[in-house]
């Protein structure tokens, strides 16, 4: 093999590296179907046990009223439900709030006050937890959100599943449920569906679940006293984290789709930005904490690892945690072939976004079917969800000539060569250059006189490629080792169930 | 206040939640949520494939 050979098949590998995400995404859909039989709902049975709700609330005082009343109304017998308000030190009117609600349901609200806050959602949910285990009557521990609403049947659709002793803890399906979402929530509404109700689907399939949802983690008691009575405080993903060794100790975690949560979802890209880079950040801590389960089966170090070290749960978690990653070493291999190789580049190309097109065809009808009331509200955000300009990337690949030749000979004009290499390097570069064009929806949107451009902007570039910029990001500020403080996402309570 | 035990695994037999009508409701709730289910996910998926299968042939035919 000559040298040029080895570059050719070197630049070609990274290529495929890109298809590796896109491939993943789409195992993980074939896998929804199977979520027909393979679904827990068989092994659970009627099931109401003692529950003790905490809700961590570090000033919540515009959202934790309606919370609090939804949770008083749930289809939950009420001598078996009884919430804890774990104040953070507060500094707004949570302390009122939560004190008048509790005069209204005496003894089935109580107010926990922490006088030294800011510590984060972990710390306060320990405090919380501390005060429920310090008695017998808990059987289940159910952890939210101040702002989320619970729908009256989601509480019993969970406990279900808790019938069977292997369940240590279960979750529920998040949907954004924003009055008046913006163009960032609904992507975010559509996002969820896809993360939620279609991955969490294939990883009920698969027996591996990668995260019990922050607003909704129900375990049972014997899960919460197994893994340490606590949740961990030393990583920015605790939810993660819980979740894994719940797993690891030989228990499983179920999605119930049928539990619907409401919450109200960032409606900027800086507020998204902030969150996610920290869930982000969460997740490369976890994935280097738990460092010695992936693709380790058949030989688990510990009883339960064999799920979670299975190759298709590593494949599935590597491919969006190295997301960034795959994008880019696509657009470098397809540049590189440019120069060295064109035809192969160009087979190259086309190869790529084929397998793009179906996959992006396959993924936005099942998610827009699995959840038809989100779909309600964000079908559009589901079509652009990759970008505008990615759909102009897809066409260029289907239609070779298209844009060179075909479109501009309608208005009487002619791509020059140049142009036409500019042109090809572009399309080649797309994923890559997508990444580095998502900031520029941030940095748009934080120039008072720019911001009306952000949202056409993000519609142009795509939420997909946005959440990408995201994780390059928080890669980068972990690789920098910058601080890890616990920012709270602001909500203003426009959820409405 | 009544003591809530964990039902046996599909317990369709004697226990708390079960013996009551409230029980039964639940159970019927199961029962028609796993009807759902397979109904939702087999229908998206069969429609995801015949939409998917068709923009190909669509695009083939344009090409």
């Amino acid at each position: 093999m000559t040298w040029h050979e080895l570059l050719v098949v070197t630049l070609v590998v990274l290529v495929l590296l890109g298809a590796v995400p896109v491939l993943a995404g789409l195992f993980q859909y074939l896998l929804v179907p199977v979520h027909a039989w393979r679904n827990h709902l068989d092994r659970s049975a009627p099931y109401l046990p003692r529950v003790v709700v905490i809700v961590p609330a570090w000033n919540e005082g515009a959202v934790l009223a309606p919370s609090l009343e939804r949770l008083m109304h749930l289809e939950y017998p009420p001598d078996r439900l009884r919430v804890l308000v774990v104040d953070d030190a507060s500094t707004d009117d949570t302390p009122d709030v939560v004190l008048a609600k509790a005069a209204e349901h005496p003894g089935r609200i109580v107010h926990l006050r922490r006088e030294q806050g800011g510590q984060g959602k972990a710390h306060t949910l320990n405090h919380g937890i501390a005060h429920a285990l310090a008695d017998d009557w808990m059987q289940a521990l159910l952890i939210m959100d101040a702002d989320v609403i619970y729908r009256p049947d989601s509480l019993r659709r969970m406990t279900r599943h808790l019938a069977d002793d292997e369940v240590g803890a279960v979750t529920a399906f998040i949907r954004e449920g924003s009055g008046r979402p913006g163009s960032v929530a609904r992507f975010v509404g559509y996002e969820y569906v896809t993360a939620q109700a279609a991955a969490r689907r294939a990883q009920n399939v698969m027996g591996a679940m990668a995260c019990l949802a922050g607003g909704a983690q129900l375990h049972s008691r014997a899960n919460l006293e197994a893994i340490g009575g606590r949740i961990d405080t030393s990583t920015l993903a605790e939810d993660t984290y819980s979740t894994f060794l719940t797993q690891l100790d030989g228990r499983r975690v179920v999605f119930e789709p049928a539990a619907v949560v409401l919450a109200e979802e960032p409606d900027s890209v800086r507020a998204l930005w902030k969150q996610r880079v920290r869930w982000a950040r969460g997740n490369v801590q976890i994935t280097r904490t738990f460092s010695d389960v992936w693709f380790r089966r058949p030989w688990p170090l510990r009883r339960g690892g064999q799920r979670l070290g299975s190759l298709t749960f590593g494949f599935v978690w590597f491919s969006v945690y190295l997301l960034p990653v795959a994008m880019s070493a696509a657009a470098v291999g397809l540049v590189g072939l440019w120069f060295v190789a064109q035809t192969t580049a160009l087979t190259a190309f086309q190869a790529l976004w084929w397998v793009a097109v179906a996959a992006y065809v396959f993924v936005t009808v099942t998610t827009l079917l699995l959840d038809r009331e989100t779909a309600r509200r964000t079908w559009f955000q589901g079509l652009t969800f990759p970008g505008l300009l990615a759909l102009v990337v897809m066409t260029a690949a289907w239609f070779p000539g298209l844009w060179e030749d075909r479109i501009p000979a309608l208005f009487g004009l002619r791509m020059t060569a140049t142009g036409r290499d500019v042109w090809q390097l572009v399309l080649y570069a797309w994923p890559l250059l997508a990444m580095l064009a998502a900031r520029l929806v941030r940095t748009v949107e934080g120039v008072p006189v720019l911001r009306v451009l952000s949202v056409p902007l993000l519609y142009l570039i795509g939420f997909g490629p946005l959440l990408c910029a995201i994780t390059l990001d928080a890669y980068v500020k972990q690789w920098r080792g910058a601080a890890t403080t616990w920012d709270k996402t602001v909500k203003t309570g426009r959820v409405v169930g | 206040m009544t003591e809530p035990t964990r039902p046996p695994v599909g317990a369709r037999g004697p226990h708390d939640e079960a013996v009551t009508e409230h029980g039964r409701a639940l159970q019927r709730e199961i029962r028609t949520d796993a009807r759902h289910e397979r109904r939702v996910v087999l229908v998206a998926a069969l429609v995801a494939v015949l939409a998917t299968a068709a923009v190909l042939v669509v695009l083939a035919a344009l090409r």
